[in-house]
């Protein structure tokens, strides 16, 4: 009998096995992912939470094994599903980072969750759907596939945002952070249906290929551009949208807001390289005026709001915003030099603000987050280490040499400068100092005597996060080359050799 | 391929326009005497003492999500089983896959109480 | 073979055409309404309608003619429009699914509207129009039944229509098309015998699947819960009346007819029966299966709503992924 349809079958095996070996990182977490769920599932109550939670970290050092194993064997790059995702470098640095986070925010929220009494397992569950999220971003080369892993990310933090059901901050939070998120996505999207009507593809560097600086007469592409970049400036919380995030940091779960100013800030960066520096490179002059613009007023108004905050989350969420301006000018300064800026800056501040919202977790209480600056009195007397490491993280923030922070601004600001936008670098330079004076104000509180001796306990695995953070961020300044060097090779495939 | 659409499209205007001189017609063939208490919702004979458009259970709106999920999945399905005998083992062996994925989604629905009414 | 070959008189036939299906349709509904009370009526040992005409065969006419000089009026307070509207969407939703449905008249020649390669997805998608105008028709009454019977359909509907449409899966494995006069004409080579073959032999879990999904989505008992009288007046029907009630009376049994006919269509060989001609033998299909309806709800009690939604979603819908995989893996392993 003949068939009734007849379909060109090119897609074979071995295409199906090169492509899945693009994106294997993503996919082995994804099926530890999935386990999670069934352990979830079938495991006694009293159980589940401690199984998951090794789940979790198991598929997390999985991922990042695969892709340290796909990176130092150099299989990364080709383009897979028919160019919807790659595992090139740029990929790869990604995974590497979202998996470590992933790492960092299961052993930090473990004891935190118990604390607390949440939901142990749903917990990690969701932190594992926003990483994979994220590592999709990561990987994402057609606007599809990057929308995909936008709204995977979101929509696991929305829910992780209101985690803490009877407290109705936390509730007000996920539903700010639903409203505005949602808001955010449409933008994006309606961006890049219009870039989608001018180019004729979804797929990255074929619209890199299709549009040329001619296409800036054309207003479709234009407004796509900025309708795109309001959503990214969203993503990142820039100002001036970055509304949403002192409110949403401060109403979140400790580890969620720890978590997302991270992850979100990094993968939304790599969002925008991906599809302005990798998709847009020859109409850069008009998302460049956009993405400085933006970059200035972060600066400007992170900074400066930072200093009135009496809220450590909400501190964190401002500096947030400014450092997003910081990581911005990289973006816009483009090339090598300004993505593996880019790239090295994402992955220190890692470190740095993890680290910081990791020693402020560590004093929250059964009954809720403590997050003032009375909170943190007399931690030197408390728990010396913490004092010593939240020093070195906001120290580092501020960009004190030798740490990460000051490598971390200074490649950040030489590719600027070295771009021609030496007015925005002066800007950024100003700013900086300002920002010591809130940085250096958190300390104040550490430092001085108090008569509080209640010791602040950490969980082994807590202690373990708090060790890692410091020491790389002291570390990783110490000898910033390493991270540069990776940092340059990530950016490679977007920016050229 | 496209223009075996062509007498769907007249088919739905033919249908619309029967539809229109229907509910015209119910307009005009009956009698028209409203009074108020003819109007008022039938609340087998209350009064209505409340607004009818209340907050209804959140389980509708669960039920609406999931059946977005799987609806999908069932959608997806079709062009899969059409060209199933072509697809052989590797069509079979993708869409296991893809099927897993909505299994697990449902235990998880099932097991976490997502499926009681009561 | 198509009936429009001959491009100038196009669209008088396809005009002409629709006009007659329309006709036949009206008129098997009417019928259909008839066949249900008497048969009810026997069921119930009682006489049924018998007064109007030869063995009350205009009773319906009747009805019909009594309902269209009834005040229709639209309660205060309603959403206006959308309570006009939604009697509109749920006739046209029942009319639109017999377009692509194919008539067998004779072996070679069948009657069809309008005949798509994606035929049983399209009546899905037309089928599917009818949450719509029971959830518009209980939202605008601004009736707290109304509002209640609406919602709990819509819940009832889109969790069947789930069951509905992986059942129908694996008969779409075995065919290759999605084209029902495919379906309809499937062949199998078995030994000496070549030629139609009724699916239910080769998908039955699919059809009792589909058979329970197909009650369910047409409101039918033991589902019609969205009109339980005893508890929710009509359902999304409380508000309504004159021609605009008969409109929803309308597309429910025009939608009893057409899950009848796709029934016989997709797992009893549609038209094909022995040596009966095929317009006598889908006719003969259909009718059984209307009456299975009718039996069905003289014989069963409603289920309660809990209960609706468990059959549904824990054993009807696991059922049909489950009759899917297996179907593929024996599909893919007998070929070779």
């Amino acid at each position: 009998m003949s068939p009734l349809l007849t379909v060109d079958l090119t897609y074979t095996w071995s295409q199906a096995l090169a492509d899945l070996s693009q994106i294997a990182a993503v996919a082995t977490l994804t099926g530890f992912f999935l386990f999670a769920i069934v352990v979830d599932l079938v495991l006694p109550k009293h159980r589940r939470g401690g199984a998951v939670a090794m789940t979790a970290v198991t598929g997390f050092a999985f991922a990042l094994a695969t892709a340290a194993y796909r990176w130092v064997y150099g299989q990364g790059g080709a383009s897979a599903y028919h160019g919807f995702a790659t595992g090139d470098n740029f990929a790869l640095f990604f995974e590497i980072l979202f998996a470590t986070l992933g790492i960092l925010t299961v052993a930090l929220s473990h004891s935190y969750v118990r604390k607390r009494g949440l939901l142990e397992s749903e917990f990690h569950i969701l932190i594992m759907a926003a990483v994979i999220g994220m590592m999709v971003l990561g990987s994402a080369t057609s606007l599809v596939t990057v929308f995909l892993g936008l709204e995977l990310l979101s929509i696991a933090l929305y829910i992780a945002c209101g985690f803490v059901r009877t407290e109705s901050r936390s509730q007000e939070a996920a539903a700010k952070y639903l409203l505005v998120g949602g808001f955010a996505s449409a933008f994006v999207l309606y961006g890049m249906a219009l870039i989608y009507g001018g180019a004729g593809t979804t797929v990255i560097p074929e619209i890199a290929k299709r549009l040329d600086a001619t296409s800036s007469g054309n207003p479709l592409i234009i407004l796509g551009i900025v309708l795109m970049g309001v959503g990214f400036a969203f993503k990142v919380s820039a100002a001036p949208f970055h509304m949403w995030t002192p409110d949403v940091y401060q109403g979140a779960p400790l580890p969620v807001t720890a978590f997302m100013s991270v992850g979100t800030k990094a993968a939304a960066f790599a969002m925008i390289v991906r599809v302005f520096s990798g998709g847009l490179p020859h109409l850069a002059p008009e998302w460049q005026a956009l993405l400085a613009f933006v970059a200035a007023t972060s600066m400007v108004v992170g900074n400066l709001m930072a200093i009135a905050q009496t809220s450590l989350k909400r501190l964190l969420a401002y500096s947030g915003v400014a450092q997003a301006g910081y990581i911005l000018i990289g973006v816009i300064a483009g090339g090598q030099s300004g993505l593996s800026a880019v790239l090295y800056y994402l992955f220190v501040y890692m470190f740095m603000n993890f680290g910081a919202f990791a020693v402020i977790t560590l004093l929250a209480g059964p009954e809720g987050d403590r997050d003032r600056f009375s909170d943190l009195e007399g931690l030197a007397r408390r728990n010396p280490v913490m004092a010593v490491l939240m020093s070195v993280f906001m120290l580092s923030l501020a960009g004190f040499p030798p740490s990460v922070g000051f490598f971390g601004k200074l490649f950040l600001f030489t590719a600027g400068v070295s771009a021609g936008y030496t007015w925005l670098v002066v800007l950024a330079v100003i700013m900086s100092v300002v920002s010591v004076f809130y940085y250096v104000r958190v300390l104040v509180p550490v430092w001085t005597a108090s008569a509080r001796t209640d010791r602040v306990p950490a969980s082994i695995s807590s202690q373990g996060v708090l060790w890692l953070s410091g020491v790389a961020s002291v570390a990783l300044g110490v000898y910033p080359t390493t991270v540069l060097l990776l940092g340059q090779l990530g950016a490679n495939p977007i920016s050229g050799p | 391929m496209l223009e075996s659409y062509v007498p769907l499209l007249i088919f739905v205007l033919i249908v619309l326009g029967l539809l229109g001189a229907l509910v015209t017609l119910s307009f005009v063939l009956g009698p028209s005497k409203p009074y108020k208490a003819k109007l008022n919702p039938y609340e087998s004979g209350i009064v209505p003492d409340s607004p009818a458009h209340r907050r209804m259970s959140v389980r509708f709106y669960l039920t609406a999500m999931l059946f977005i999920i799987f609806d999908v999945e069932a959608v997806f399905f079709y062009p899969w089983a059409v060209l199933l005998r072509q697809l052989k083992w590797f069509g079979l062996i993708e869409m296991g896959v893809f099927m897993g994925i909505l299994l697990v989604a449902l235990a998880h629905i099932w097991r976490k109480g997502g499926l009681e009414w009561d | 073979m198509s009936l429009y070959n001959d491009p100038i008189g196009h669209w008088v036939v396809v005009t002409v055409a629709i006009a007659l299906l329309l006709f036949v349709v009206l008129t098997a509904t009417a019928y259909t309404v008839w066949f249900e009370r008497v048969a009810l009526g026997r069921i119930q040992r009682r006489p049924g309608p018998n007064r109007v005409g030869p063995f009350g065969l205009l009773q319906l006419a009747a009805d019909g003619i009594k309902l269209a000089f009834k005040e229709s009026f639209v309660p205060a307070e309603t959403d206006k429009l959308l309570f006009v509207i939604a009697p509109t969407i749920a006739v046209a939703a029942a009319f639109l699914s017999w377009a692509v449905i194919p008539i067998g008249l004779w072996y070679n020649v069948q009657y069809w509207i309008a005949d798509v390669n994606i035929g049983v997805l399209l009546i899905f998608a037309f089928s599917s129009l009818n949450v719509y105008a029971i959830v518009i028709g209980g939202y605008a009454s601004n009736n707290k039944y109304s509002l209640l019977g609406g919602l709990r359909s819509a819940a009832q509907l889109i969790s069947y229509e789930m069951a509905l449409g992986l059942s129908l899966v694996p008969t779409f494995m075995i065919v290759g098309s999605l084209r029902l006069r495919d379906i309809v004409e499937y062949t199998v080579h078995w030994g000496w015998y070549n030629g139609p073959i009724p699916l239910i032999l080769l998908t039955p879990i699919g059809f009792v699947i589909y058979l329970m999904a197909a009650v369910a989505e047409t409101n039918r008992a033991p589902f019609d819960l969205p009109e339980a009288e005893q508890e929710l007046i009509g359902g999304f029907l409380t508000e309504y009346s004159g021609l605009k009630f008969v409109m929803f009376y309308l597309a429910e049994y025009i939608n009893m007819i057409t899950v009848s006919a796709l029934a016989a269509l997709l797992f009893f060989g549609g038209w094909y029966l022995w040596v009966i001609p095929p317009v006598i033998a889908f006719f003969i299909k259909i009718v059984l299966f209307l009456f299975l309806y009718i039996w069905l709800r003289g014989t069963f009690p409603r289920l309660r709503y809990d209960m609706l939604m468990r059959l549904g979603w824990k054993v009807l819908l696991p059922l049909a992924i489950a009759n899917v995989i297996v179907t593929g893996i024996v599909l893919v392993a007998t070929q070779g």
